[in-house]
């Protein structure tokens, strides 16, 4: 079965091909980074906007790069939420609508299930039931995944998110929209033990995350600090991506031990963070697991992985016919097969 | 000529099917509902006048201005159908579908419709008739209660009929002197009578976009 993947819950647009037995087909990718970058941070009305006129045309790229044609396509698959309202239903309207079109199946895909699920997509892949941590610009999420749609959310933040902590961290230190890549490059070249800052919930029994305060400490080092010293720049930046990280790979840790299974996904933006990779590394070869990850072009939002998903649910026999309503708040324990 | 119409700009969503001059409408106001509702309504529109997506020949909608998110439902779905079944798309203004709803046979009268467009303020454009549906006198626009009075008091035309909910919304109720029509929302109806008139506006899917009207929707960041 050949499904078009359809993604737009935030600021990319995505469109893939993905064939059960074959594998991806294509995928483009249009990122509005650029349009809100003078705004600080997403609008969620522009990126509306944007979903809208670049849908269609992303549409007609894949299927001249592929080489199929509408006719060959077989189902269709969008995300649903979580995300922002007005830019899912963008995908979700015209996705239902096509498919009402063309008689296809149709079936709306929770976005952290893309997410958790794209490590699937690589030649080295995990096998149910394994861990998945998530950390990207709205989400930390440590899941037990026993098979596809049975999701068990067992941390997650209780104020910002992960990659959010990074972007919001990163303006403070005035650094350019989106920060946290910025931040984490900046970071390379930083002394990681410079400032002892908290390592917030670390010896919580818990698996809750919570990164808001981290934010304000910086703050306050801003204050104190003279960062048109670079190397005072570059400080704060390797301590707090420290910080960030110790708490990640000690809780992902924490859950192995908890239940056992040793194989983690790593997914999401952040999961491009190299200091991430080398210290969960470290920590899981401790314990006998393995990471997985996504190709890293498929860490943040993309189509391929909402293809992928929808292929599976689509094969498994479900549909969800001619509601194109959105769920903009959506928990992954809500959900099934 | 058959033709699918979809309008949601505003709380009201209806779609309606012209076939061969003849009309078939079915509308509800149902805020938030419309992403439920809509396609069973076109399923049961169709079903009803015994006919396929496939034998229409092309998919007009309410391109706008209205609810911002109303506006690009009515455009996403009418891409999604028209790409699925390789037809053209007819967008139609929102506010030429409130004057053809309220035109009257004189054809020297001038129709000014209006929606409301929140902030204090309103869209409005002026139309006539004319051969295929209506003429526009002043264009879409975007201005307070105020700057249309200002407008209207230099137009070089004689009090125009008004129509649409918007002008309701802001104008003070002594204010008398006005011929009103009633304040009707945009109609699949209007949407679809209109399309069949302007044959010729086909464009395709890819292009079947949105017109808000308002066009400053952020604020851009100060730098500190
Ligand atoms: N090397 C890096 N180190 C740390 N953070 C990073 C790095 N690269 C990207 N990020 C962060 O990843 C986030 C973007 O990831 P992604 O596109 O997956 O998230 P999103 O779309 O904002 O959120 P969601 O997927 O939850 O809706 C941003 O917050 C960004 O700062």
């Amino acid at each position: 079965m050949l499904v078009l993947g359809i993604e737009s819950s935030c600021d990319e647009t995505g469109v893939a091909l993905y064939e059960n037995g074959v594998g991806l087909i294509a995928h483009v990718l249009f990122s509005q980074v650029a349009t809100h970058a003078a705004y600080g941070g997403v609008v969620p009305e522009l990126a509306s906007r944007d979903h809208i006129q670049k849908l269609l045309p992303l549409i007609g790229q894949l299927l001249t790069q592929s080489q199929r044609t509408l006719a060959e396509i077989q189902g269709i698959a969008y995300t649903r939420g979580p995300g922002l309202s007005g830019a899912l239903l963008v995908g979700a309207a015209f996705a239902q609508s096509l498919a009402f079109a063309r008689k296809l199946p149709c079936v709306g895909i929770h976005h952290m299930e893309g997410h958790l699920l794209s490590p699937l997509l690589e030649q080295n892949q995990p096998e149910f039931p394994f861990l998945a941590l998530i950390v990207s610009g709205g989400h930390t999420l440590l899941v037990k995944v026993q098979a596809l749609g049975d999701y068990e959310v067992l941390g997650e933040s209780l104020d910002d998110a992960a990659g959010e902590a990074f972007d919001k961290t990163a303006k403070l230190m005035g650094l350019a929209y989106p920060g946290g890549p910025l931040l984490a490059k900046l970071a390379e070249q930083g002394d990681a033990m410079r400032y002892a800052l908290p390592r917030p919930l670390l010896h919580r029994a818990d698996l809750m995350f919570s990164f808001s305060g981290l934010k304000t400490a910086v703050a306050q080092l801003i204050d104190k600090e003279d960062l048109r010293c670079v190397k005072v720049q570059a400080d704060i930046a390797a301590s707090f991506q420290a910080a960030v990280i110790d708490v990640l790979v000690a809780k992902t840790l924490k859950a192995v031990k908890q239940t056992g299974l040793q194989q983690v996904v790593v997914s999401g933006g952040v999961s491009a963070n190299v200091w991430l990779r080398t210290q969960l590394q470290a920590g899981l070869t401790q314990l006998g697991a393995k990471a997985f990850y996504p190709r890293l072009e498929f860490c943040t939002d993309n189509g391929a992985m909402i293809a992928f998903a929808g292929c599976l649910r689509l094969a498994a026999g479900q549909v969800s016919e001619f509601d194109f309503s959105v769920k903009p708040r959506w928990s992954l324990n809500e959900l099934r097969l | 000529m058959q033709l699918l119409a979809i309008e949601t700009s505003s709380d009201a969503c209806s779609v309606a099917l012209y076939q061969q001059g003849a009309l078939l409408v079915h509308e509800a106001i149902m805020p938030k509902q419309h992403s439920q509702q809509l396609l069973p309504m076109i399923d049961a529109l169709l079903a009803e006048g015994q006919t396929s997506l496939t034998a229409c020949d092309a998919i007009a909608f309410g391109r706008g201005p209205g609810s911002f998110t109303g506006v690009r439902m009515a455009a996403g779905v009418a891409q999604g159908l028209a790409f699925g079944v390789n037809r053209p798309v007819i967008p139609i203004s929102t506010l030429a579908a409130i004057a053809w709803q309220a035109r009257v046979t004189d054809l020297q009268t001038y129709l000014l419709a209006t929606l409301d467009a929140r902030m204090h303020e309103l869209y409005w454009a002026v139309y006539r008739l004319a051969a295929n549906g209506l003429e526009e006198i002043q264009a879409e626009s975007l201005t307070s209660y105020q700057d249309l009075r200002h407008f209207l008091k230099q137009a070089p035309f004689e009090s125009p009929v008004i129509c649409g909910p918007g002008w309701a919304a802001y104008a003070p109720k002594e204010e008398v002197c006005w011929q009103l029509a009633a304040p009707v929302l945009p109609s699949a109806r209007s949407i679809a009578e209109l399309a069949a008139l302007n044959w010729h506006q086909r464009i395709d899917p890819a292009d079947a976009l949105p017109r808000y009207v308002r066009d400053k929707v952020a604020v851009m960041a100060t730098i500190k």
